[in-house]
């Protein structure tokens, strides 16, 4: 022995010997083989990659103790090396990810235990489930902070997210959507006013979710300090699917089938009809008529008809909407490059008639490794839409369907208005005057096409291990044409009309890293990113308005006898920074991270167009510097961040401007233009800019703490944040007196404050072989405050309603106030009674709620039993109100329950006749009320104020279901298959608790803007359920 | 270190990074900074016009029982009247282009020293804030439309009235008619006068005459309004109407007037009355008031055919007029209606006609206010008024004949005979400034002539005496009064 290890010790002296190593590495979980999984030697430089077949080969120096083993998805593993030339491993799953990487800014992957802030992922897998055809709209209750609005249920409509809170009084409230690193448009365009129009949509429909591996949302100036100011408000880092290295090709083939209905109609009554004091009226449009008892009647059209209920003539004329969604993707990898290309078709047709919506995406993207350290990825979409039939909203416009269609009298058919022509081929109205809503579908058709194309390029060199340069270009580009018709025949446009919108719009974003990631010792290491960024947008929009058709059928501007063209460089922005991030970390357990940016932004005034903004962040994995009770609390982190962003504002603010005028306003009609008497006319701006030089920008600074802790091996996990946003120097259209000669100034006022804290819990109260239960919580309150404003002024305008009530922001209370008409009380809150009339008195300007929310939770829980998964998700908003005209208008004109109770009795309303008041509208003598109105008279008053449409916004839904099957993969064993897996899947289920009566709260009448919680008139929301089934090769 | 070294290397690239004519694209491409002042000039006239032919004027009408509104429009018979329609004359018609834009446009014309343009813009701003201020009593005038105040102080009306008097002098004094050409005068972009500067001094000096009497029974303007009469100064004083300020609209659908296309644009509600053959016979939304036809009836005035049509189906003329308010309408037979006249697609907008100049003369020389002129001056202001109110249906369906004029001129008192002349003037101009209600109203609540009912269902208990400030105004300017003078507070110039 002693001559052995003599032998030994020479030949270790005498040769550096290298011993090889070999072995698989296999799953722990399906026992299968893992390409791609890391192995490094300990202690040196030398590693290498298991190949398709997870074997490797590695040759390590004599005295090498360790191999570590790593890859995404499974914890790390080390292994001693002890002589043994064949080493096979078993990787058990990571199924809590302790090490989880996430994307960061730019597409960096950070391990999560590293940053400073909170962030959140959703996986694509879960935006498949019950596919949204919006895909923001996925993201409702998922992630803590994260509000989801979506405005309506037409295809094609828009969607709106705000994150922790709106930071911004009239400026942009919505995070940045980012695709590949790469900076995309979101844009709400509105061709004509919102008030009288289609919902237009955002441009964020178009990203198709079958496409995307991850969404991770980055919360809040801290994230986003890299991307500077258009990330004030958050990011969404979407990252598409990719092909993987050494991963054998595989197809995949999807198929969905939905059926859509409107998921709550108005609770309507079914005994009383049309007409007024219980006399049948064929041309009213309220039901306060007799009971419905069959007699004979002449109808509106002048034909004889039975007086009659039709308790289902509203659900009759909303049809049953389909989704059909295929699609295939193809993606495999080498040893050098990766690639995949995915395709989806998705067929749409609306529950409002004749709305039909196709889609087809193309996802192309790839990578490739280089000679000499060279690599370069690239990434190609191609998105289009062809919408054909979109429903008009509101009430204001003759189009408009919900505020005709939910308000049919009771007593009217369905397909009465079915039939929507008469015989000589003229329009046949709607009692007479109002325009038949099949008319509208059929006839007034708006149509939009989009073509969008966005991709990336990116080279880049990695000369060493620890330095990496690339430069990644990417655009995004697309056209809407936009084309309203309005036949002739229409109800105010007896000639016809028609408008088109031709909208042009380009992002082109450029950036430059250098990266140095190093370990100055064994225990310190860095990550130093430094990087240029230029970023352009570019909007303009051409459009056509054209009246009075010679041939009706012929809808190009030269058929039309009056043509007004407008054509607008809508925006033009660009924006140039130059950046670094700098990380330290310390034993992987203790991080500090500090980030700044300088911007230079061409909206504001050159003087005042560059600005600097830091953050620093720093987080400390508790449980791998202390010995903890590992198995009560298995992991512990704690983080905190400091950060500060600016933001520019729009284009084109700075200047006084006049404008050619070309349609005069008058009282009726649209006759009058420019020239007049051949003389053109210009007219300035009702905007006053800012004085040249003053105008600065928004600045938010935030600050986060927060802890990350998971208990009894992951069993439990609890992620705790607490932020503060303040964004100071609001840039806001101050309303100004009329008298200035302006509307609105535009200056730097006001300080908005967001604080709130965020809860994720994530349990397995099941894991057992076969039985598993996974539950998640999230839960995010926020309270907003304006606790600035400019001197004199008590609130500002939240701008974007067109009509009462209106927005406001006033001075310590959240933006978002709602303001309007009111019933005057006396000091003990009873109404005040009009002694000639018997009804209520009424006042302006009252503050009658507020838009805010209390706090929102998501729960979501998967049961998984052999190859069978059942999840579902509720979604519970609780808190803040919301205005509703429909609800009020269904009251007034007798259409719903509540109003057919005790109608022939005549009542005395709750309240004290004002016999005298003071100057100031005080009461100083009232007398209870004893005048007698009818139940008429007193359900018609409650559409007077807005008072009477003011509710609670508090829901609780049923957001998805889905329940699945994968087919056992034993059975494909043999066969070309890999999976097979059909389900069953639903969305937006149930409105298990609303407030609001007859109407789904989840609705926005002016879209996306920052005029939320008012709805008037807007289509049902649907629910949708239907199928699934998945096929990989 | 080749790190170092790297690392300046880059970071120098950075700093050079920022390029500024990269960030120089912020020009609205969309819109103007500069115009020519004719454009301004004529937008801001349209919007007064606009506002005159489709709100001010039919109000006022209703207000002083001209005519009688039925079927549309009839809330201003009871004064009620639109709040959101008042709010956007205030603010956008009214200070945005009348007295922003303009203010604009002046200042261009003054830096380039074209004196004529000046004129004629400030001549339309007085033109405007004597509308404003006969409307709304007081409001916001020294501090409007000042650069860094966001807040103005309402001034009254005493402050209003000679500040419109001064922009009128101002005016007059920078008027060259020897140098009309364009350039230093707006010619080509004049909607009013096209470039015709002798027409624009004489509107001036009338527009000045009409804002001394409007305060003349509140304060002591004697001395400036013997001044202006004594002087040559020039007035719209052809009684052929050819010195008129009168808006000209054309007999085209783009370019009609806003009040034509009200009743055009609802034929199928029967806005007009259609005989046999689909002709237009008359109008039927507006009804000839009891208090007009007793008034023109009781004169023998010839007017009373040219303002008014009788209904299709009635044999002969006479007419019964309808009372203002609540109450019975006369029998369909016997109605009579404003006359297509006035109701057709290029009537003017009559802002100031030589009928109204010769009786503010009458009026000042039989109330003794001009040195060196009493009733017989009077008396030939009178006549030729009454002449020139006479000839302006003259060439129209309407035209009045030679010896119904005749006579009725016979006719007219001798003002040194009757009891109370002046009243008799101003009686006469309340019929002379029909189509005009605006300024008759104003006219009206200075003169208090004629006697008029209060009608039935009216809020208040005398005739309507002023427009609310407008509530966007009140909520937004911390200046404002806290509460609106409510619509029976008398105006300042109320005798």
């Amino acid at each position: 022995m002693f001559m052995m290890l003599t032998t030994t010790s020479i030949f270790s002296v005498v040769v550096a010997q290298e011993n090889t190593i070999t072995g698989t590495v296999i799953g722990d979980e399906d026992q299968e083989p893992i390409p791609g999984v890391n192995v490094l030697a300990q202690g040196t430089t030398i590693g290498t990659v298991t190949d398709i077949n997870g074997q490797y080969s590695i040759s390590v120096p004599e005295g090498t103790s360790l191999l570590t083993f790593s890859f995404i998805g499974f914890q790390t593993k080390e292994v001693e090396i002890n002589n043994q030339s064949v080493i096979d491993v078993v990787m058990p799953s990571d199924i809590k990810q302790l090490t989880e990487v996430v994307v960061t800014a730019f597409g960096i992957e950070k391990e999560e235990k590293s940053l400073g802030y909170a962030v959140q992922d959703v996986d694509g897998e879960e935006l498949l489930k019950a596919r949204e055809t919006n895909i923001a709209n996925s993201l409702a209750g998922k992630v803590a902070g994260v509000a989801v609005t979506s405005s309506s249920s037409s295809p094609g409509s828009s969607s709106r997210i705000v994150i922790r809170g709106n930071n911004s009084i009239s400026g942009n409230n919505q995070p940045l959507y980012v695709i590949d690193g790469i900076p995309i448009s979101n844009s709400n365009i509105a061709s004509v006013d919102r008030f009288t129009s289609p919902d237009y949509g955002n441009r964020i429909t178009d990203i198709n979710p079958d496409d995307i591996a991850k969404m991770t949302v980055l919360k809040g100036p801290s994230a986003t300090a890299l991307y500077g100011q258009r990330a004030a408000n958050g990011a969404i880092i979407i990252t598409t699917k990719q092909g993987s290295r050494n991963q054998k090709t595989s197809v995949t083939i999807n198929s969905s089938v939905r059926f859509d209905n409107p998921l709550r109609l108005p609770d309507y009554q079914n005994i009383y009809g049309q007409g007024s004091v219980s006399k049948l009226d064929s041309a009213s449009s309220a039901n306060w008529g007799p009971a419905m008892d069959g007699r004979t009647f002449t109808n509106a059209n002048g034909n004889q008809d039975i007086y009659q209920s039709y308790p289902d003539n509203v659900d009759e004329f909303y049809e049953t909407g389909h989704t059909i969604i295929n699609s295939v993707s193809l993606q495999g990898g080498g040893e050098k490059g990766a690639y995949r290309l995915g395709l989806t078709h998705l067929d749409q047709s609306g529950i409002a008639p004749e709305t039909n919506l196709e889609r087809i995406n193309v996802s192309l993207k790839g990578n490739q490794d280089f000679a000499n350290n060279f690599y370069s990825s690239f990434g190609l979409n191609y998105a289009r839409t062809r919408n054909d039939g979109r429903v008009t909203n509101g009430f204001n416009s003759d189009d408009a369907i919900a505020s005709v269609v939910n308000f049919m009298p009771r007593n009217y058919s369905n397909d009465s208005l079915r039939n929507f022509r008469n015989p000589d081929g003229s329009p046949r109205y709607f009692l007479g005057l109002s325009q038949n809503p099949y008319w509208t579908q059929n006839e007034n058709v708006y149509t939009s096409n989009i073509d969008r194309i966005f991709g990336f390029g990116q080279i880049g060199w990695r000369p060493t291990e620890w330095l990496d340069i690339s430069w990644k270009i990417g655009v995004d580009t697309y056209t809407e044409r936009r084309k309203k018709l309005t036949a002739v025949g229409s109800v105010g446009q007896a000639e016809g009309a028609f408008w088109t919108d031709n909208i042009f719009e380009e992002q082109i974003n450029s950036d430059f890293f250098i990266r140095i990631n190093r370990d100055i010792n064994q225990d310190f290491s860095f990550d130093l990113l430094v990087g240029q960024n230029y970023n352009e947008q570019y909007v303009e929009s051409s459009f056509n308005r054209a009246q009075q058709l010679t041939d009706p059928l012929l809808f190009i501007p030269d058929n039309a006898r009056l043509n007004s063209p407008e054509f607008e460089v809508v925006d033009h922005i660009r924006i140039i920074g130059a950046f670094f991030d700098l990380g330290l970390s310390y034993k992987n357990a203790l991080f500090l991270n500090v980030t700044g940016r300088n911007d230079w932004n061409s909206t504001l005034p050159k003087e005042n167009n560059s600005f600097f903004y830091p953050s620093v962040s720093g987080s400390a994995v508790i449980s791998e510097l202390i010995a903890l009770p590992t198995d009560i609390l298995t992991f512990a982190k704690v983080r905190a961040n400091v950060s500060q962003v600016g933001s520019g504002t729009n284009a084109y603010l700075l200047d006084f401007t006049y404008n050619p005028q070309t349609d005069i306003f008058q009282l009726f009609g649209v006759d009058n233009t420019y020239p007049f008497r051949g003389i053109p006319g210009f007219a300035g701006s009702d905007r006053q800019p800012p004085p040249p030089g003053v105008l600065q920008p928004e600045i938010s600074t935030s600050w986060e703490i927060g802890t990350d802790l998971r208990f009894f091996d992951n069993a439990v996990g609890l992620d705790f944040t607490y932020y503060n946003v303040t964004t100071k120097n609001q840039i806001i259209q101050l309303t100004t007196p009329g008298s200035t000669g302006f509307v609105e100034a535009l200056i730097n006022a006001g300080t908005v404050v967001n604080r709130g804290f965020e809860i994720m819990l994530t349990a397995s109260p099941i894991q057992t072989t076969n039985f598993n239960w996974n539950s998640s919580v999230n839960f995010g309150r926020n309270r907003n405050e304006t606790i600035e404003l400019p001197d004199g002024y008590g609130f500002v305008e939240v701008p974007g309603t067109r009509t009462d009530p209106s927005l406001r922001a006033y001075l310590n209370q959240a933006t978002g106030a709602i303001v309007g008409s009111a019933w005057r009380r006396d000091e003990n809150g009873k109404y005040l009674i009009n002694p000639l009339t018997g009804l209520r008195l009424e006042e302006n300007d009252q503050i009658l709620g507020n838009i805010t929310p209390d706090f929102q939770l998501g729960w979501q829980n998967e049961f998984s039993y052999k190859g069978l998964n059942l999840s579902f998700l509720l979604d519970w908003r609780q808190g803040g109100e919301m205005h509703s005209q429909t609800v009020q208008d269904l009251r007034a004109g007798g259409h719903v329950a509540e109003t057919a109770v005790n109608r022939d009795v005549a009542y005395i309303d709750d309240g004290v006749i004002l016999l005298e008041e003071a100057a100031d509208g005080s009461p100083i003598s009232t007398r209870p009320n004893d005048i007698p109105i009818t139940y008429q008279q007193f359900w018609g008053q409650l559409n007077d104020v807005d008072e009477d449409g003011i509710f609670d916004a508090t829901y609780i839904k049923l957001r998805e279901v889905r329940l699945s099957y994968a087919l056992p993969s034993r059975w494909f064993d043999n066969s070309p298959f890999g999976t097979i897996e059909v389900g069953v899947e639903g969305r937006n289920l149930a409105l298990l608790y609303s407030a609001i009566p007859h109407i789904d709260p989840e609705v926005s009448f002016y879209g996306p803007t920052n005029a939320q919680g008012i709805e008037a008139f807007n289509m049902p929301s649907t629910r949708s359920f239907g199928g699934n089934v998945r096929i990989t090769f | 270190m080749t790190m170092k070294k790297f690392i300046i290397f880059t970071l120098t690239i950075f700093i050079l990074s920022s390029c500024e004519d990269v960030l120089d694209i912020n020009t609205n491409p969309n819109a103007s900074t500069e115009v020519p002042p004719g454009t301004l000039l004529t937008n801001a006239a349209i919007s007064l016009s606009q506002n005159r032919l489709n709100t001010l004027n039919p109000d006022a009408a209703a207000f002083i029982q001209h005519w009688k509104p039925v079927v549309v429009l009839t809330g201003p018979d009871t004064y009620v009247y639109s709040q959101i329609g008042n709010n956007n004359f205030w603010t956008f018609t009214f200070y945005t282009d009348v007295i922003k834009d303009l203010n604009l446009a002046l200042l261009s014309a003054e830096e380039a020293g074209n004196n004529n343009a000046a004129a004629q813009i400030k001549i339309t701003q007085a033109f405007g804030w004597l509308h404003g201020v006969d409307r709304w009593g007081e409001m916001p005038f020294t501090e409007s439309n000042v650069p860094g105040i966001t807040a103005p102080a309402f001034d009254d009306g005493e402050v209003i009235y000679q500040g419109i008097i001064d922009i009128l002098d101002e005016a007059i004094a920078a008027i060259d008619l020897s140098n009309q050409s364009e350039g230093n005068t707006i010619v080509e972009f004049d909607p009013l006068y096209a470039g015709n500067m002798d027409n624009w001094l004489a509107f001036a000096n009338s527009l000045k005459l009409r804002v001394l009497m409007r305060v003349s029974y509140v304060e002591d303007r004697s001395e400036d309004i013997s001044q202006l009469l004594n002087s040559d100064a020039e007035f719209i004083d052809a009684i052929s109407g050819d010195e008129n300020a009168e808006f000209q609209y054309l007999p085209s659908r783009e370019n009609q007037n806003f009040d034509y296309a009200t009743f055009d644009n609802f034929t199928g509600l029967g806005s007009f009355q259609l005989d046999e053959n689909g002709n237009r016979v008359h109008q039927r939304w507006r009804l000839a008031s009891k208090t007009m036809v007793d008034i023109l009836e009781a004169d023998n005035d010839p007017r009373i055919n040219a303002f008014f049509q009788p209904n299709i189906t009635n044999p002969g003329t006479d007419i019964e007029g309808a009372v203002n308010g609540g109450g019975p309408l006369p029998d369909i037979v016997d109605r009579g209606y404003v006359s297509l006249f006035y109701i057709r697609q290029d009537k003017s907008d009559e802002w100031l006609l030589a009928s109204e100049q010769y009786l503010l003369e009458a009026e000042a020389y039989a109330r003794g206010l001009v040195t060196g002129a009493g009733m017989a001056e009077a008396q030939e202001a009178l006549e030729n008024g009454i002449q020139a109110s006479l000839n302006h249906f003259d060439g129209s369906d309407f035209e009045i004949a030679q010896s119904e004029k005749d006579a009725f001129i016979a006719s007219l008192p001798d003002l040194s005979a009757i009891s109370e002349p002046v009243e008799y003037i101003h009686l006469q101009q309340y019929i002379t400034l029909f189509y005009n209600s605006n300024e008759a109203w104003s006219n009206w609540r200075r003169t208090k002539v004629p006697e008029l009912p209060v009608p039935v269902g009216a809020p208040i208990e005398t005739i309507i005496r002023r427009i609310e400030i407008p509530s966007d105004e009140l909520d937004n300017n911390p200046n404002s009064p806290a509460v609106s003078p409510l619509i029976d507070l008398p105006v300042y110039f109320e005798r």
